[in-house]
């Protein structure tokens, strides 16, 4: 049985079990893309994946993982790490995925004020990421589980925290889709956090987002993977006139995974700020995949991001910048900054303009390096070690990105887990 | 107290990735509290001299000895050698991005202080010196907020080689060019910081292409270098005949 039967049967009994007519309209084209395409293995005209190695995506035949796997114990070990980090769980910070028979297709909700649940007959799931797009995006919308909800200005100036929990088993297959509108003049911090546990599970998390008009959206998206899982990890953006959308990630990669990060700046004056650090080693494999599309005129993006690669890891930063034909006085950057730890490991960088309208300014750079040796010598002849010396520069490489996370609770946290990921960097 | 601090013996030393000599035989010795000079021409091999001291790996040294303190100093690393009292004022030092000067000094201190087996110093007890050396040589507290020596101007830079110099109180103080691009402030405020420096326990080994800062530091001996060989060696009237002759003189 090939891998995509396997999941064409689960496909089928997920249908089946899903009584809920609106959602079925989105669910149908990702169902019927990935029966016919499967996973994004083809190397040709395969821009996106061809870099990796996705063979481990079909080497299990992933099952669905049940909720109350999900909330065992290691919910609870994630809540004390991250108040130990000193996140305060405040009760009406929380979104906690929740068990079977609500209105939420299956989605226990707690609402704090501000927070609603849309209903299914207002949520447009793949209206913003297209499951054609992608085989990863059509699967997760094919057998999703949907939390869909909106933020208006009760919230405003609060944090929400959404915490994605380990799963306990091996071979699971994990499928959030979040839909989120941020309604108008609301101003909000999202922090989404992906604790992986140490097993072979397929984590395909799809967020879409949508920025009504004057809103402002601070997503901090922390990924911690393991050895051993995989975790592809999308978010889609549509943001509406004069609304901002920043994004700070901190990723340690899975065994191997992505980032992808795409959005539609469709309103104009609206502006957009993606910045992130990637670290990866032993033999992972991590896509950084930025798409920012400017379709509408006085818009301002940013891409900034910055890797640190050891043992014998391989990234892949690819960003690209559209600009539509109407999208005049465009401001575009990206810059993606890398060091080298190790002989072993590897980085491409593959940034793309795609330029239509004629009044703008895009600018990007990459660049890739070692551990510059003058430094190094400079910090040695201090008195410092090599590792100490060495420790402190990938640190202030680092720091860079980190203080630029707004949020005080999630900047502490992504510093207190680089010290720990140091460590093990191997300096060689 | 005829002690020396540092015994060189017919130092060779190549470019490691070329093979190229530099140093073709430099004997020199630097008594316990001395003051040496180095002077010479462009490309003479100055620089590369006082980094062989301090251990850099891109040099490799073919023949010959080094002693510092009676140690064989080829044996140690180069951060092994700072702690053990060698300090490099660089020509050209380095900026750090994302690493505040601050933090860095901190554990500069204590990586010495851990290997003479002192206790670290408290935050408190750091600042209090931090700050003092600070206005010692008067630099704006505002630039040591940024990342080391990164947007430094020359100057601004060169003061903080020597304000790190304060910070070590080394035995051994190699300064390769600290008095390029001073003002005349500035070089006062260097001279007067080696001056205060100086007692029988530190030794000095000063590059330098300019009288000037002789007026400010008197040197016990005068030595140049040329081709990668001390040429000549003497007392500060040396420095007056190499103003009127140029260095073809000793060539
Ligand atoms: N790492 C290196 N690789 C190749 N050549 C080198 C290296 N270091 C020094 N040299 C060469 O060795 C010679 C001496 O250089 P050095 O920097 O020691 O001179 P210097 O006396 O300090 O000169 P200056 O007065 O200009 O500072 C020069 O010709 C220089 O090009
Ligand atoms: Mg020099």
């Amino acid at each position: 049985m090939s891998y995509i039967d396997h999941y064409k049967k689960l496909i089928e009994s997920e249908l089946k079990s899903n009584k809920n007519f609106y959602f079925m309209r989105a669910v149908a084209p990702g169902a019927d893309y990935f029966i016919e395409n499967g996973f994004p293995l083809k190397k040709k005209g395969n821009e996106r994946w061809k870099y990796l190695d996705l063979r481990n995506v079909t080497s299990s035949n992933f099952i669905k993982s049940i909720y109350e796997e999900r909330i065992s114990t290691d919910f609870e070990s994630v809540l004390e790490k991250l108040n130990s980090c000193g996140i305060n769980i405040v009760e009406d910070e929380i979104l906690i995925v929740g068990d079977e028979d609500n209105h939420l297709a299956g989605r226990n909700f707690i609402e704090p004020e501000g927070i609603g649940a849309s209903s299914p007959s207002k949520t447009n799931i793949g209206e913003i990421a297209n499951p054609e797009e992608d085989g990863f995006i059509a699967l997760n919308a094919a057998v999703a589980d949907i939390t869909s909800f909106w933020i208006d200005e009760n919230f405003s100036k609060k944090a929400l925290n959404i915490v994605f929990a380990g799963q306990s088993q091996d071979e699971r297959l994990v499928t959030e889709r979040m839909c989120i509108k941020i309604l108008k003049n609301t101003e909000v911090t999202i922090n989404e956090i992906h604790f992986d546990s140490n097993f072979n599970t397929l984590n395909i998390p799809v967020l879409e987002i949508h920025l009504d008009k004057d809103s402002k959206l601070i997503h901090n998206k922390v990924i911690l993977g393991s050895e051993k899982d995989m975790n592809f990890n999308f978010t889609r953006v549509f943001q509406e006139e004069g609304s901002s959308y920043q994004n700070n990630s901190f990723c340690h990669s899975p065994s191997i995974g992505s980032n992808d990060i795409k959005v539609i700046m469709s309103g104009e004056g609206s502006e957009c700020d993606l910045r992130g650090i990637y670290f990866t080693n032993n033999k992972n494999q991590f896509n950084t995949h930025i798409t920012v599309d400017h379709l509408a005129p006085n818009c301002k993006s940013n891409q900034f991001f910055k890797g640190v690669l050891s043992d014998e890891s391989k990234a892949v930063f690819s960003g690209k910048i559209f600009v539509e034909k109407g999208a005049q006085k465009t401001y575009a950057t990206q810059k993606d900054l890398n060091l080298l730890m190790s002989k072993g490991a590897e980085i491409d960088t593959k940034p793309s303009l795609e330029i239509y309208a004629d009044d703008v300014e895009c600018s990007h750079g990459a660049t890739a390096g070692n551990v510059d040796e003058n430094t190094l010598y400079y910090m040695m002849s201090r008195g410092l070690k090599k590792e100490t010396a060495t420790r402190m520069l990938v640190r202030g490489f680092v720091d860079e990105m980190i203080n630029s996370i707004s949020d005080d609770k999630i900047r502490k946290f992504a510093s207190n887990q680089t010290e720990l990921i140091l460590p093990n960097l191997a300096f060689k | 107290m005829d002690n020396k601090i540092l015994e060189i013996k017919n130092l060779k030393a190549l470019v490691s990735e070329t093979g190229e000599e530099i140093l073709s035989g430099i004997d020199l010795e630097i008594g316990d509290g001395e003051t040496h000079v180095i002077m010479g021409p462009n490309g003479g091999g100055k620089s590369t001299l006082v980094n062989v001291i301090a251990g850099r790996d891109s040099y490799e040294v073919s023949s010959g000895s080094i002693k510092f303190k009676s140690k064989n100093l080829l044996n140690m690393n180069i951060d092994e050698r700072s702690r053990e009292g060698i300090f490099l004022a660089f020509q050209y030092p380095s900026e750090i991005p994302g690493v505040r000067p601050w933090q860095f000094m901190k554990a500069a201190v204590d990586a010495k202080r851990k290997a003479n087996g002192d206790p670290e110093l408290s935050v408190r007890e750091f600042s209090k010196i931090y700050d003092d050396n600070l206005k010692k040589i008067n630099i704006n507290s505002d630039l040591m907020k940024r990342s080391l020596n990164e947007g430094f101007s020359g100057g601004e830079k060169k003061r903080n080689e020597v304000f790190q110099m304060m910070m070590l109180e080394p035995n051994l103080a190699l300064l390769d060019e600290t008095d390029s691009g001073l003002d005349v402030d500035a070089l006062k405020a260097v001279g007067d910081a080696v001056n205060n420096l100086r007692d029988s326990k530190r030794s000095f080994l000063i590059v330098t292409h300019y009288q000037r800062l002789l007026d400010h530091i008197k040197p016990d001996f005068v030595h140049i270098l040329i081709n990668g060989k001390i040429a000549e060696s003497g007392n500060s009237d040396l420095v007056k005949k190499i103003e009127n002759d140029g260095y073809e003189s000793f060539a």
